[in-house]
């Protein structure tokens, strides 16, 4: 079978009354066409060009379209022009006949032709039916909206943030606008969407021009409450029909990073619309893979610092301990860099450098740490520092103060989280044989009961006796950059 | 907190550093031969001097051998010194030493980690007029830092090398001669340049008493009156 030809087309573009609008959409698709396969199709969902019911050929439901061969041949000739910058174009392709082309205007006459915009934090001034105020890190501000048609391709470019905390039970919906083609209004929904759920059907309107203006969709059956701190990679699958008996047809596929927290960030952390510290998804990479699946925040900030300990990307400096990212602010950007894989500020921590790291990652997920110290000048146990794999007492016997994640009023009656050192966990801290335990939301304690603070230093005046929570002057959360 | 350390001691004996003031000083990549300025970074500290921060890389080394050199310019040879106690304080290990041997005489103040049984000086902290200076090799292979520092320190403290007058590397003003009152401020610059991220280095010697910065205004005063020379260097390429 010949296709059809030139004139053919051209005449039927005229007595069809084809707009412009329609043909570019047609060449657009055409032209952008990455395979055979993005064209050819059968109905009643799959595939772009559906059949035309009231013309041509075949029972109409599961018809024969274009097929794969046909739709090679478009390629192929589209390849050898470089692009159709015509309908005419199309004229002399075998298999490719009046009914085929009829199909394609037919598809693109009356159609949702794109999703142009997804936003997942339509209220900046709330959380509980939306995504958080989030953006990338210190410099750069997340997407906004999350999702852009021409702009998103990969997940990583549309992200979003949600609390397990604050949505539980609520409505969580998005907002999306589109462009339509020949029609006024369709219902639109969009499946897929893992553990963030589908988006609910409903009818949206377009004006002459084609735009919808941000709609609202409910999101349904979202699952991820169940499932603690994550980081999903998500697909939506967007579909329109013209009535509620016509089939599917797809619009686009869009990808989502969606990161689930426990619930809303605390300090450094905020969600002051326009400020620095809005949580960074360059953070939450890290936070939600160290913090996988935990439900609670003693275990989301248990599991960071052994995330940060067990790293490999620092270790302690052994000859000053002294502080390398920062004691006014504390600097996240190159840490992040650093626990990635690249130079950061170099490899070197103290405990002050630790603290902030498992307190600024813990509250990212909505733990609710703080950097406090303990001193002055005590003796130690044997310990294993960050990035060792021996023990050893530090700096002959004693730190001049100790620095840790700490919970609470950061006293002797509040739990520890400390990234920086593995104690002794038998019962004897100061003598071999030694059992090595990362002091995770441990009780600071006294110096008569077997906690933290008996873990970490001898039960001398000079260990234990002035091994004291200083909370006083030293308790804090370092501002970030 | 407890301190090992005592800044009355160490102000006592500053005696060329109070006459030193380096104002806008910035590594451009030249410093040390053999290495690569990786990265500069910008750390805030209570005291409201940043700390301006050089990640130096061994050219070859893969990020193995890193040299971290961060540097506080200060408005007064004093706060220089606070800065450094605070970074002492800040650092876990108590009473690190003082540097001795050929690392006595670094910067005004100066104290060193060296690597256990090892001779190799791994950190040094130190004070110079109004900087205060911290060199730490800070990759997995251990660097002795103590070359940089001393050259660093060198660099900041003393006039430049006349190779580098005559290079153009550094303009060097004809020393002016100023007429001082005994402990009587002199506006010896009235308004110190806009800061600028490389180059716009100015470093100024005096031959006695203390600089000091207020604001935009640079002041000396001097013990003894009289006719004082200034030394005046600027750095013009990078």
């Amino acid at each position: 079978m010949s296709g059809i030809s030139s004139f053919s087309i051209s005449n039927k573009l005229v007595v069809e009354g084809t707009t412009e609008a329609t043909k570019n959409l047609i060449l657009e698709f055409l032209n952008g066409a990455a395979s055979a396969s993005v064209i050819a199709g059968t109905e009643p969902q799959e595939g772009p060009v559906v059949d035309d019911p009231t013309s041509g050929f075949g029972d109409q439901v599961r018809d024969y379209d274009i097929g794969i061969e046909v739709a090679q041949r478009i390629i192929a000739k589209r390849n050898s022009l470089g692009s159709f910058a015509s309908l005419t174009q199309l004229a002399d392709i075998k298999g490719f006949g009046a009914d085929k082309f009829n199909d394609v205007l037919y598809s693109f006459s009356q159609l949702v032709s794109e999703v142009s915009a997804i936003n997942f934090n339509f209220n900046t001034g709330a959380i509980t039916n939306d995504a958080l105020n989030i953006r990338r890190n210190y410099t750069t501000p997340a997407p906004s909206p999350s999702w852009r048609k021409g702009v998103s391709s990969t997940y990583a470019d549309s992200p979003a943030a949600y609390t397990i905390k604050e949505t539980q039970g609520k409505t969580l919906a998005i907002r999306a606008s589109f462009k339509a083609n020949g029609i006024s209004g369709a219902f639109v929904r969009a499946i897929g969407g893992g553990r963030l759920g589908t988006l609910r059907e409903q009818f949206v309107s377009f004006d002459s021009a084609g735009d919808s203006g941000f709609q609202t969709f409910k999101i349904e059956n979202p699952t991820f409450h169940s499932y603690g701190v994550n980081a999903y990679n998500i697909v939506w699958r967007w579909q329109w029909r013209s009535s509620l008996t016509d089939p599917w047809r797809e619009i686009v596929i869009t990808r989502h990073r969606i990161f689930i927290i426990l619930q809303m960030p605390t300090l450094p952390w905020v969600q002051t619309a326009g400020s620095t510290s809005l949580p960074w998804t360059d953070a939450l990479e890290i936070a939600c893979t160290w913090a996988s699946a935990a439900t609670d925040r003693d275990t989301a900030a248990a599991r960071i610092a052994a995330g940060y300990n067990n790293s490999g990307r620092v270790s302690y400096d052994t000859v000053s301990g002294a502080t390398f990212y920062g004691w006014g602010t504390y600097n996240l950007t190159e840490m992040i860099e650093r626990l990635n894989g690249g130079l950061g500020l170099g490899e070197k921590v103290n405990c002050t450098d630790s603290a902030n790291t498992v307190s600024t990652f813990a509250n990212l997920v909505g733990c609710d740490l703080w950097q406090s110290r303990m001193g002055w000048s005590f003796r130690l146990n044997p310990m294993i520092a960050i990035g060792y794999a021996t023990w050893a007492i530090p700096f002959a016997g004693s730190f001049s103060y100790h620095e840790v994640a700490w919970k609470g009023a950061c006293t002797q009656n509040d739990n520890v989280f400390d990234g920086c050192l593995k104690v002794d966990a038998d019962v004897d801290p100061t003598t071999p044989p030694h059992t090595p335990l990362l002091p995770v939301n441990m009780l600071f304690g006294d110096c008569v009961t077997m906690n933290y603070r008996l873990r970490l230093c001898p039960p001398t005046p000079d260990g234990c006796a002035v091994c004291q929570p200083q909370p006083a002057t030293t308790r804090q959360r370092r501002p970030i950059n | 907190m407890n301190t090992h350390y005592n800044i009355e001691q160490w102000a006592a004996a500053t005696t060329s550093g109070r006459h030193v003031f380096n104002y806008n000083f910035r590594m451009t990549g030249n410093e040390i031969r053999g290495w690569e300025l990786t990265k500069i970074a910008t750390m805030e500290d209570e005291s409201g001097f940043p700390e301006a921060v050089y990640l130096w890389q061994k050219k070859g080394s893969e990020g193995r051998e890193l040299i971290r050199v961060g540097i506080v310019e200060t408005d007064y040879w004093r706060n220089a010194q606070n800065q450094l106690l605070d970074r002492l304080h800040h650092s876990m290990r108590p009473a690190i030493p003082q540097g001795t041997g050929k690392l006595a005489r670094l910067g005004d103040v100066c104290f060193v980690g060296k690597e256990q049984d090892a001779d190799a000086t791994v950190a040094a902290f130190f004070s110079r007029g109004n900087l205060s200076i911290a060199v730490s090799s800070v990759g997995e292979k251990p660097v002795d830092v103590s070359v940089v520092a001393k050259s660093l320190d060198k660099m900041l403290g003393e006039p430049p090398a006349s190779e580098d007058v005559k290079r153009g590397l550094v303009e060097a003003e004809t020393p002016s001669m100023v007429e001082v009152a005994a402990n009587e401020s002199v506006r010896l610059i009235e308004r110190l340049p806009e800061k600028v991220v490389r180059s716009g280095w100015l470093k100024i010697i005096t031959q006695d008493g203390e600089l000091k910065r207020d604001g935009d205004v640079l002041i000396y005063v001097s013990a003894e009156g009289g006719a004082k020379s200034i030394l005046r260097y600027r750095a013009v390429s990078e």
